[in-house]
């Protein structure tokens, strides 16, 4: 087989690996089921989860369980740390934005530009064990490539694994970023969401300063730094200010 | 310059502007009629033309009555040209006024002086002379063209004399509008096409429709406008009249009870020999609203109010998840089509219902056809039941509610491909429905590669292979760049791999060098050659020699190993100057078999 060839087959291979690891989480559901318990399901999934096990499904089914208890802010909570696990989650994905919509508080999320959706989907569209089995063949690619040009006769032509080699390498280091991003996403403890049904912002760490903001149960907030009891945050408008730290709760378990 | 020079200087100015004035009010009117030869069947057009300087205002002369000529019609245009003379600008502007005349009888005819005011000043054309001929000579026959000026909607709508004034036409000067409903009594939100109808018993040059009157309670739309007019026998007012259709409106009325449709203004140029204008306005008319009836009304309804046709069709019943599923929803018919809107797509649990896109084939939005698309897409695999859509409608024809029931219909959908599911990533923006809770029985941990250690191990084993790959390929270089020196370094590695102890013992100046040289040198060769470990050192170099190699080095190596037999066996065989001179040699013996190839071509090959 020639270099070219194998490159070529390596790459298809690369991109159905992803794709189908990207598509094995997707999970089905069924129509015509009758209203279940969901005090007894949500027993049931919580005792999951204190065991230690980490799935991108479990997380999602107890938001929706959450959710239909009226428990807001856990359900976005666990709707958000379904997606931590697997971004490309559509059903966590679909019930985040659904949930997001009912939210008193949606008007606080500003609607992104075009350019940055399509590339937020990109990115969402790659989870990160996706985006780790893609690395590593690039990874192999990249350094087939290197192994092709070292050993090249001194007389033998070298623009094509050269032009392999830039090429490979250039998404290698697309998708290497792209993983370290993700990875960084992962372990980000700052992603929050409030849980208390309506929260006062104030413009200092304390009851004492002025009244910045009030929010509302399920707002997705990013926190900035922790003071004793307080919390430094950002509202996804951008706005500041200081809640008690009680309020919300870490996306991050 | 004192102050009596700047007020002549000012005089001068002010006269020379007012002489200016006085010669840019200066008009010339002529007039000329072509061709001044015609058949009897053939018109002329007589054109009077006011030229002068810009701002002049003069109306379209009225033209005396004319024994030998009837009017056609008339037009006018302007025109305005510019010259710069000695650096002076002016601008000159021509108004024609464009009289086509059908001739009465065939002779010298004249067409008498015209008489014009403008500004208070009379100007007098003068009398000119047309030769009308029995036989046609232009070929312009006025009934084989179709409207001379091309009137547009927005301009005046100018005719031929509809009622053949050389058949003996008597005009008797009645001329009306009306406005005509197809119907007097209609229910709310029910279409209703009005007509306006000019009624006329005397010869219309040109129509300009003005203005259209509203009055609360209705919707309105131009249904349609001729261009010309087509007029048509009738009897109106117990006279013999001409008709034609000036204007269809669609009206649809908004609230019950008795409404006035709208009044249409026109104005209207008349005359066979002259030309008169006149302003017409549409009587009043007034229609009967009925609220659509309560008994029978669907607690779901549209507010769709027509004679409708609906029918709807799914494109296809199987699809593969996240390929879009079209359902169409065609409504035809004539209706209120602007006062309903798309009916909604009921939200279903594993379909994603894209807004519906509506195509509209509609005149004046009362009558046509509409076509809803509706995009579905499928979440999930499995096979579901689409309900497609019920829509209703109130029919005025027959005064009830009627129902379109859509057929449910099974759908297949099959797990999705890589093209369905990135289109699928997409398609987000139409969150309606959250999504089935249903646990499962049991959950596994996901593992996270990137803190696999076996994934790291991977990777770490892909790059390290390039190191082995690089000292390879740079011995492989070397050996092509410079034989000599990659010699050198094989060389070093062959005697550290073979004659190591020979070269510790030669430095201990040890007579055990020359052994271990004997031992180390037949095995290296042993191995490059691939020649049997058993033989004996003799059988060794038969067979090195039957392998095709240099001569000379196999005389070289058997040179060394008989001196290696003597310093071992001899009685001060060596010494220390003498084992380096052999350690020198060997090297050399090394050297010499390293350069040569791994495999030697037989003689013969």
């Amino acid at each position: 087989m020639k270099p070219n060839g194998l490159i070529y087959r390596l790459l298809i291979m690369l991109l159905l690996l992803g794709f189908c690891s990207c598509l094995s989480a997707e999970d089905n559901a069924m129509l015509g089921q009758p209203e279940p318990d969901y005090k007894e399901a949500h027993a049931s999934l919580l005792s999951r989860i204190e065991q230690g096990t980490i799935n991108a499904d479990l997380y999602n089914q107890l938001g929706l369980s959450y959710y239909h208890q009226g428990k807001f802010g856990m359900a976005v909570l666990n709707f958000l740390r379904a997606l931590r696990i697997n971004s490309s989650h559509s059903e966590a994905r679909n019930n985040l934005e659904y949930a997001i919509n009912q939210s008193l508080d949606r008007e606080l999320y500003i609607p992104p530009s075009f350019l940055s959706v399509l590339f937020q989907r990109i990115f969402e569209f790659f989870n990160l064990n996706a985006l780790a089995v893609i690395v590593i063949v690039l990874l192999l690619l990249t350094v087939l490539c290197l192994h092709w040009i070292m050993h090249l006769g001194s007389e033998q032509d070298r623009a094509v694994p050269l032009m392999w080699l830039f090429i490979i390498g250039f998404i290698f280091l697309l998708f290497a970023t792209m993983l370290g991003l993700k990875y960084n996403d992962f372990h980000d403890n700052r992603k929050a969401v409030v849980t208390d049904a309506v929260v006062e912002g104030y413009s200092g760490p304390g009851q004492e300063f002025g009244r910045l903001f009030t929010v509302h149960e399920g707002l997705i907030i990013h926190i900035s730094r922790i003071d004793k009891d307080w919390a430094l945050i950002t509202l996804p408008s951008g706005g500041a200010g200081w809640i008690l730290s009680s309020s919300f709760e870490r996306v991050k378990p | 310059m004192n102050v009596h020079k700047l007020r002549f200087l000012i005089l001068i100015v002010i006269v020379i502007a007012f002489c200016s004035q006085l010669a840019a009010q200066r008009l010339k009117v002529s007039s000329y009629a072509e061709p001044t030869s015609i058949g009897r069947d053939e018109y002329v057009t007589y054109t009077i033309e006011v030229s002068g300087g810009k701002g002049f205002k003069a109306t379209a002369p009225d033209l005396p009555p004319m024994e030998d000529f009837s009017l056609m019609n008339m037009m006018t245009s302007t025109s305005s040209s510019y010259s710069i003379v000695n650096g002076n600008f002016s601008e000159s502007v021509t108004k024609s006024y464009i009289y086509r005349l059908l001739p009465k009888r065939t002779g010298n005819l004249k067409i008498p002086e015209v008489r014009i005011n403008i500004g208070g000043q009379l100007y007098i054309t003068q009398p000119l002379e047309v030769r009308v001929l029995d036989l046609s000579q232009a070929g312009r026959s006025p009934s084989s063209q179709g409207s001379p000026y091309g009137g547009s909607q927005s301009q005046s709508l100018y005719m031929y004399d509809p009622f053949g004034l050389n058949q003996g036409f008597e005009p008797i000067g009645e001329i009306d509008i009306v406005a005509v409903p197809e119907k007097r009594t209609v229910y709310v939100g029910e279409p209703l096409l009005v007509t306006y109808k000019l009624y006329t018993n005397q010869p219309v040059a040109a129509l300009e429709l003005k203005d259209e009157k509203d009055f609360g309670g209705y919707g309105k739309a131009m249904y349609s406008e001729p261009t010309r007019l087509n007029f048509e026998n009738t009897v109106y007012k117990e006279q013999r009249y001409k008709t034609a259709v000036i204007k269809v409106l669609a009206v649809l009325p908004n609230r019950a009870g008795e409404i006035e449709l709208p009044q249409l203004t026109a104005s209207v140029q008349l005359g066979s020999v002259g030309l008169h204008s006149k302003t017409l306005q549409s009587g009043m008319v007034r229609i009967r609203v009925n609220e659509l009836p309560a008994q029978g009304r669907p607690v779901d309804f549209t507010g769709a109010v027509g004679r409708f046709k609906v029918s709807d069709k799914l494109e296809k019943t199987t699809a593969r998840v996240g390929e879009a599923l079209e359902y169409m929803l065609v409504i035809s018919g004539r209706g209120n089509f602007n006062q309903f809107s798309n009916p909604i797509y009921p939200p279903q649990q594993e379909f994603r219902i894209a807004s519906p896109l509506a195509d509209n084939q509609l005149q004046a939005g009362i009558s046509g056809t509409r076509t809803i698309n509706y995009l579905l897409i499928p979440q999930n695999e499995g096979n579901y039941t689409l309900p497609g859509i019920d829509f209703n409608w109130f029919d005025p024809g027959s005064g009830t509610y009627q129902r379109f029931n859509s057929v449910p219909r099974q759908v297949e959908i099959k797990p999705g491909n890589v093209l369905t599911y990135i289109s699928n990533v997409f398609q987000r923006d139409n969150t309606k429905v959250l999504s089935v809770f249903k646990p499962a029985e049991s959950y596994t941990s996901g593992i996270l590669l990137v803190n696999s250690t076996v994934y790291w191990l991977i990777a770490a084993l892909i790059i390290l292979s390039l190191l082995p790959s690089w000292i390879v390929a740079s011995n492989k270089k070397l050996k092509d760049i410079d034989p000599e020196l990659a010699a050198q370094k094989s060389s070093a590695k062959v005697l550290k791999k073979y004659l190591k102890e020979a070269e510790a013992a030669a430095m201990a100046v040890s007579s055990d060098f020359y052994p271990k040289a004997e031992r180390g040198l037949m095995r290296y060769l042993s191995d490059k050659y691939h020649v049997s470990h058993r033989f004996s050192t003799r059988e060794k170099i038969y067979q090195l020699s039957l392998k095709g190699l240099d001569q000379g080095l196999i005389v070289s190596l058997e040179n060394f190993l008989q001196r290696c037999q003597e310093a071992r066996f001899m009685p001060g065989g060596f010494n220390e100057e003498a084992i380096q001179a052999d350690l020198e040699n060997l090297k050399k013996i090394i050297k010499a078999f390293i350069r040569l190839p791994d495999k030697i071509r037989k003689p013969g090959w």
